[in-house]
This record gives structure tokens, sequence and C-alpha cells, in this order.
């Protein structure tokens, strides 16, 4: 359903701010009934990654890449009336995900909280740049199953060891997974010294440790 | 600037491409020339268009002179750009011979906190989108869930009812055994007297003398049997006919023109031990006979009911004493019924909810709760009428039935 041509017709249309015709391609895919789990992916996720690779090769400006990612997020608010309508009873267990402290690019933790919502589990989901205190707040509120935490930028790395690390002393029965683009830059061997803490590299993969869960 | 390579690189950039305004102004405040910025942002010529025209100046309070004249501070002044987006530009004037030059910067650093909030509000508003989504999608689901729930409980409720029907439809046989009992008792005690004369008369005839005195008793005993056997038949008869007249009508929709004081008469009958063992004293009071078109079997059960209940409840089921009244009528349109019974009352608690299916008071003892929801039912729903409930404790419960009588056929039924 998105072929090649299409994606890069929206992908052109994302980098140059036409948010319209973004809407316009992703209404009319919904309309035609696409697996939102491929709409996250092969749209969001790749035109995403790509505004970020070219971010860091500096041929695109921060205010652009604010721009596509405000747009981007806007447009899971269209896929939100079919992502939470569930026809089946839910799995009964809840996940919290939380970007890490200083941690400003929420919209792949939110990814991953729907990626959760579609496979029947309830998703809290805490935003950008939450302090520890507050999540650790929350979880001992909501009593999740699981814990993700989510890094876009490597320079945060510390605060999202922070945020582990908390978790890990607070709740030592949580499981926890962690993910973003971030560890395309390293810290995965940060991650392996933390028992029950798990990095998922991809919205695939994480699909595939929640069916397998 | 003296004119170096890299002075005109500034100069270029100042006047091409800097996100600044820069004006060159008469001392009378008329444009004499703008970068490319300025007209660029503001998005029409310039020159010679006045400055005051330019800015947007509320109170007409902006005065080119006292802003060169007075001190070196820079001035917030509000431009609005080619689409009417208002922008305020931080401003100085500097006289140059006699023309002024007017300088407007945007802040950099204000911009820039300002679209960090933006972002954040963004972000948080999405964030709150999401919620929203999930919450509607969580209460539409539950919504679905109640719906179920409420038609499960309503199929329920139907079953229970109809239950209730055959009950009470049970109850009505079982009276009816209780009351024709009586008189077919009596007529088979009085036919064998009968018999046991025949006989007599019959071993008379065998003798050669008959004492008259002898012959007379028991021709006066037969006389007196065949009564007793004539009367309690024709009892007996009636009651068929009653009980006759309201299984048909409820077991059909026997839809026709009947007697509404008949039918009523009807339910005192077919209660009458049970009136009379609860030492209870009922009295149909009616003016006129009323003649009615529909299912007579929807009035004898509403009435069976209210007895039913004013026997249990209102009169304890025979530990009190008192009377019930019934009293018929019509009114413009409607037929108005007045039921009254000298019962012990109610509470207002019992009063506000003795119409709901499954209420009671005597759960403990068998009650269902349905026999006042069926009296409802079937008077707003299948009479089109309604049904009012008064009831003081220590004085007893009142009913006010009205029934419209547009359904009637007029040639058949009295006139209205």
């Amino acid at each position: 359903m998105i072929t090649d041509k299409l994606y890069q017709s929206y992908f052109n249309y994302l980098l140059n701010g036409k948010r319209y015709e973004c809407t316009q391609i992703v209404q009319e895919l919904l309309d035609k009934d696409v697996d939102i789990h491929t709409l996250y992916e092969t749209l969001f996720q790749n035109s995403l990654y790509e505004v970020g690779r070219l971010w860091e090769l500096n041929k695109i400006s921060v205010a652009r890449e604010h721009l596509a990612t405000a747009i981007t997020e806007s447009l899971l608010n269209l896929a939100y009336p079919k992502l939470f309508e569930r026809e089946h009873e839910g799995t009964g267990k809840s996940v919290v995900i939380s970007c890490a402290a200083n941690e400003y690019h929420q919209i792949g933790g939110k990814m991953v909280a729907d990626i959760f919502e579609l496979n029947g589990w309830d998703s809290h989901f805490l935003g950008a740049n939450t302090p520890v205190d507050h999540m650790l707040e929350y979880i001992q509120e909501t009593g999740p199953d699981l814990v993700c935490l989510s890094l876009s930028i490597f320079f945060n790395m510390p605060s999202l060891k922070s945020g582990v690390e908390a978790v890990r002393s607070n709740f030592r029965h949580t499981d926890i997974l962690v993910g973003g683009q971030a560890f395309k830059w390293g810290g995965l061997d940060t991650i392996k010294k933390y028992a029950a803490t798990e990095y998922i590299p991809t919205l695939d993969e994480l699909e595939k440790a929640i069916k397998s869960s | 600037m003296n004119n170096t390579p890299v002075s005109d690189a500034v100069n270029s950039y100042l006047e091409k491409k800097a996100p600044v305004l820069f004006f060159m102004l008469d001392l009378e405040g008329k444009i004499l020339s703008a970068n490319e910025y300025a007209t660029r942002f503001i998005g029409r010529p310039l020159t010679g268009v006045r400055f005051n025209d330019v800015i947007v100046d509320f109170s007409s309070a902006f005065d080119l002179l006292t802003a060169v004249k007075g001190p070196p501070e820079e001035q917030m002044i509000t431009v609005c750009d080619g689409s009417g987006t208002p922008e305020t530009f931080y401003f100085t004037f500097k006289q140059i011979k006699d023309k002024v030059l007017a300088f407007g910067r945007m802040d950099a650093d204000e911009l820039d906190t300002m679209r960090k909030e933006v972002l954040d509000l963004n972000r948080e508003q999405n964030n709150l989108v999401r919620e929203l989504h999930k919450t509607n999608a969580r209460l539409t689901q539950k919504k679905k869930d109640l719906a179920q729930s409420l038609g499960d409980l309503k199929a329920a409720q139907a079953k229970l009812i109809e239950s209730e029907k055959m009950a009470s439809l049970g109850r009505l046989v079982a009276g009816f055994a209780h009351e024709v009992n009586t008189p077919v008792g009596i007529a088979l005690t009085a036919s064998s007297s009968i018999l046991e004369s025949s006989d007599q008369i019959d071993r008379m005839l065998m003798q050669d003398e008959v004492e008259e005195d002898d012959l007379i008793s028991a021709l006066e005993t037969i006389r007196d049997a065949s009564k007793l056997v004539f009367s309690n038949l024709n009892r007996s008869a009636d009651l068929v006919g009653s009980f006759k007249r309201t299984s048909i009508d409820q077991s059909f929709d026997n839809l026709s023109v009947y007697c509404l004081n008949d039918t009523i008469d009807d339910v005192l009958t077919t209660m009458g031990i049970k009136i009379k063992k609860a030492s209870v004293k009922a009295v149909l009071n009616s003016r006129e006979t009323i003649n009615l078109y529909g299912n007579p079997g929807d009035i004898f059960q509403v009435i069976s009911n209210l007895f039913e209940n004013s026997l249990l409840h209102g009169f304890e089921n025979g530990r009190l004493k008192g009377k019930i009244l019934i009293d018929i009528r019509k009114k413009g349109k409607e037929v108005l019924i007045r039921y009254s019974d000298t019962g012990k009352g109610m509470s207002g608690e019992t009063l506000g909810r003795i119409f709901e299916p499954f209420y009671t008071t005597l759960r403990a003892r068998g009650g269902t709760g349905l026999g006042m929801y069926i009296c409802h039912n079937i008077v707003t729903a299948r009479l089109n009428g309604t049904i009012e409930c008064s009831s003081k404790q220590g004085e007893g419960t009142r009913f006010l039935i009205t029934i419209p009588i547009t359904r009637v056929k007029k040639h058949e039924t009295d006139p209205v």
C-alpha cells in the first residue's frame, strides 16, 4: 500500500513543511485501512530517520527537523481513533514509557507506546524530558509490568543511565526496555550491566518481544 | 563603514539578507529607502510611504523627532508583515544630517525561548490528544459493554415477567378451583341427598301402603336438594364463565367490546373467598354501565393485582380488617378507575418505588416485586393510560387509573 513513490512524495512534503499534503496522504492510507504498524514503520519511522540523518549531515536545520517532527506527531493523532479501538479484550498488562530527563525528542517513545496499545497493553506515555522523580512516582502509582525508556540524542546517555539505575533500585522486579536513535552511537555496554534491562533496536523487534512475552 | 572587502560583504548582507529592518527617512518621517528584508517583510514598495503608516501605533504616540532627540535607547515598535501578522522589532533612530536612519532588530533570545516554549506546548498538546483518544476509545468500549449488559438484563427481566405472568395465571387457576369446589361440593352432597330420597320413594312404592307424611317429606327433601343443586351449579357455571372469559382473554389478543363493570365484578367473584377470608369488604361503585373496546383480560389482571396487593400488604394477609372500594366513571374521553383500600398504607420510599420492577417489601416471603410493575406496564403500554398511586401510612392506599377511550369503536360502545 505504501509504495516507494508514495513514500518519496510524503517525505518531500514533510521536509518542506507541507503538513496539509502529508495529512492528506496519511488520511487516505487510513481510509484504505492501512495496517498501523506498517504506517508507523514505513512512513513515519523511515522518514524521521532520514530527517535525522540529514540534520546530522548539516543538510537541514534544527528548525526544519523540529517542524518535520511536529508534523509527524500531529499525524499520529490521525491514527488514534483506529489504534485505540480494541476489538478484543486487552492483555491486562501495562507499561510506562518515558523519555530520559533532558531528552526532548519524544516521538519515538510515543510510537513505542502505540505499538504496545496495538498489542493489547495499557500504555502510559509520560512524554519528553521527564524528571526521574516524576517517573518513579508514576511507576509507584500505576505498578506497570514494564518500563520503557527512550533516548534519541547520545549526548543525553548519562540521563538515561540515571533513569535506568533509579528504576532498577526502586523496582527490582520490573523489567526495563531501552531504545532510540542514540544507541546508534553506542551505550549498549552501559545497558548490559543492569539486570532485566534490554535494548530493543526497532519497532519490529519490539513487536516480536511483546508477542513472545 | 570604509569600503573594504569585509565591509562590502557586511553591507551587502545587511542590505540584502539580514532579518533586520533598515529605513532611511527624511525629517518628516517619509521613507526614502529601505533594505531588501524590510521590503520583503512588509510586502509592498516602501519608498515615499510615511514611517508612521508602516508601524502599528494604536495611540498615535510615535513622534520621529522625539525618538531621534531622546535618549539613545531601543524602542519597541510593532510592524505588520505582508499577511498582516504583527511582529515586534527593537528600533534605534539616528540623525545623519537631514536624514534619519531607523534600524529595527528582532530579539533573537526572546524568539528562541518562545520557539522552545511553543515546541513544548505542541508536544504536550499532542500527548493530551493521545490521552483523549485513548480515554474516548475506552469509554466507547465501556458504553458497548454496558449496552450489552443492559440488553441481557432486559432479556432476563422479560423472561422473569413472563414467568410471573404464568405464575399469576397459575394462582388464578388455583383460586378458581378453590372457588368452584364449594358449590360443586354442595351440589354433590345435595344430589346424593336426592338420590337417597329417590331410593326412599322407590322403596315406599314397593310397599302396599305408603305413609303420606313420609312421601311428602322425601319429596320435600328432593325439592330442597334440587334447589341447592340448581343454585350451586348456576354459581359454578357463573364461575366457569368468568374464568373462561379471563383465561381466553389472557391467552389471546381477543379484542372485543366488553363491559368494564362486569369485568371488575368477575374479579370480585374470582377473588371472593380470599376477600371474605381476609375479613375485607369489597365494593364496586358505578353509576353507569361502561362498555369498552379492547381486551378485558388487561383490566382483569390489573384489578386482580391491586386486590392481591391490598390483601397481602395493606391488610397484612388477613390480620387487619377493612374495605376496598372501586369507583368507575367516565370523564370526557377517559375512563377513571379509582381504587382505594383502608389498609395500613406504605412508606414514602415504598411509594416512590412501587412501580419499579423487582421492588418488594416481602422478598423473604416469596414476593417477586413484579405485580405492580406489570400493572403499570399494562396500563401505560397496552391501555395507553396512566396509573398513579398515593398513600399515607395508617390511612390506606389509593390508585387512580385513567384510560383513554379513543380506541373505542363508537358504534359498538357508549358515545364518548
